[in-house]
């Protein structure tokens, strides 16, 4: 099944980051803006990688820590022990003055590299776009970063966002910088984005992205209803319900998976070890009809 | 006596419940939590706090500590109380109701599941107010002992 019909680029809720991505990502608001960075340093510490936020020279370490979590031991000790580290493209280019787009690669380049002989897993990097105002850099030129940035994820263990602010692009910068980065973010943590498509074989499917709780139940529930339905509409011998860019999958909405498919005919699910856990905690086994089948390729009919 | 470390503290609503699955998700792993027990263990959270959410004041606090070789989340609720007896006692068939469910599901995946009214917590002080609310405690073993903490001293 395609991610996206007629399309061959990722979204990915932006806790799937991992080693190896380059990601787009655009912020309306303050708020969204921090809560992607959130995600981001919390998934990053808790992957064991080093994280650098490069974001506006304005932003103090007071200011970082206070909007990521003010009570987070966790994000003291990452800070305190270098884990966690804020700068910005102006200061990662110093002592030189003129961007260029190969200089920063090199720089980045050079993080990544540092970063693994200080014992990290990998380095991943959030850009906040305002550094192209600040440095007063022309919007072709950052297209032109963008196009050639791909060296730096080859051979690197590196992940970069790219964060733009809608509201500081023109439309036409944001769609070809949208359009030069193979993964793309949910806009927002805590949503949900569900595609319905059909397999190689004609079987209807249905792949869900982002996270499935109880802020999401209802859509979560009304994607699975639609592609019930379209297997009523065009009768196929299976269904396909691909969890696997699910960054979360709640009690409720497993449920509800497990009791659609305990009336419907022949599920086919692809999750992760995680999912397959819950989902056998809460009764897979019963449903002789439904298949689940791991990202990693294990299957098991229950 | 263990002295508790605090991991993080949380205020949370409905909208607050992807940063509050964040935050455990990275000081669980911080303290040692590995998968994948340690998604299992979000869930359970999440479990936790959206009944808060739903059924008892739509609030809830989260505090998570690390008591020696244990991680513990109290997850404190403003709603009329409850007790353990809502708690089905085998899993809920598909068909029913799904009360319960969620809690079912994070006793199953923890190590320690308890319920106590929130008047006799500790950490979060109600002022004069009448008693009301409860604490759901989860408890998760931390596999093998003493934690390597290397990259704190680099």
């Amino acid at each position: 099944m395609a991610d996206h019909p007629g399309c061959d680029v990722r979204t990915i809720p932006v806790q799937r980051i991992r080693p190896g991505d380059h990601a787009f990502a655009a912020y309306r608001d303050e708020a969204a803006k921090w809560a992607l960075l959130g995600a981001f340093v919390h998934h990053g510490l808790a992957e064991g990688e080093k994280v650098l936020a490069l974001l506006d020279p304005a932003v103090t370490a007071d200011e970082l820590l206070d909007r990521l979590g003010p009570e987070s031991g966790n994000l003291r000790r990452a800070w305190g022990s270098g884990q966690l580290e804020l700068t910005s493209m102006r200061a990662l280019l110093h002592p030189h003055r003129r961007f260029t787009a190969a200089r920063q690669w090199q720089r980045l380049a050079e993080e990544s590299r540092l970063a693994v002989t200080q014992g990290y897993s990998a380095a991943r990097a959030y850009i906040d776009m305002v550094w192209v105002a600040d440095l007063g850099i022309e919007a072709a030129d950052v297209a032109a970063y963008e196009h050639g940035a791909r060296q730096l994820f080859t051979g690197h263990p590196y992940s970069e966002v790219c964060a733009y602010d809608v509201n500081a692009f023109a439309p036409e910068v944001l769609s070809a910088a949208h359009e030069l980065h193979p993964v793309h973010l949910l806009g927002d943590i805590g949503t949900l984005l569900a595609t319905h498509a059909a397999t190689d074989t004609g079987d209807p499917a249905v792949r869900l992205v982002g996270e499935a709780d109880i802020a999401t139940a209802e859509e979560f529930a009304a994607a699975l209803h639609t592609a019930f339905a379209r297997r009523e509409q065009h009768p196929a011998p299976r269904l396909h319900v691909d969890l696997t860019g699910l960054h979360f999958l709640g009690a409720g909405c497993a449920a509800l998976l497990l009791r659609l498919a305990s009336t419907a005919g022949a599920v086919d699910v692809v999750c992760t070890t995680i999912q397959d856990r819950i989902l056998r905690r809460l009764g897979a086994a019963g449903i002789p009809s439904l298949t689940l089948r791991t990202a990693h390729g294990e299957e098991r009919r229950c | 006596m263990l002295t508790p470390e605090l991991l993080c503290r949380l205020h949370f609503t409905l909208r607050d419940l992807p940063r509050v699955r964040i935050e455990v998700d990275s000081c669980a792993a911080w303290a040692g939590l590995d998968e994948p027990r340690r998604g299992e263990f979000v869930v359970a959270v999440d479990a936790v706090a959206a009944n808060a959410v739903e059924h008892a004041g739509g609030e809830g606090r989260l505090l998570l500590r690390q008591l020696g070789d244990e991680l513990e989340c109290q997850v404190t609720d403003s709603g009329p109380g409850f007790t353990e007896d809502v708690i089905p006692e085998v899993l809920p068939g598909l068909d029913g109701a799904s009360t319960g469910r969620g809690l079912w599901l994070a006793r199953l995946v923890t190590d320690g599941l308890t319920i106590a009214p929130a008047a006799n917590a500790t950490g979060w002080p109600r002022g004069g107010e009448e008693p009301t609310g409860s604490v759901v405690t989860l408890v998760m073993r931390l596999p093998g002992g003493e934690r390597e903490r290397g990259r704190d001293g680099e």
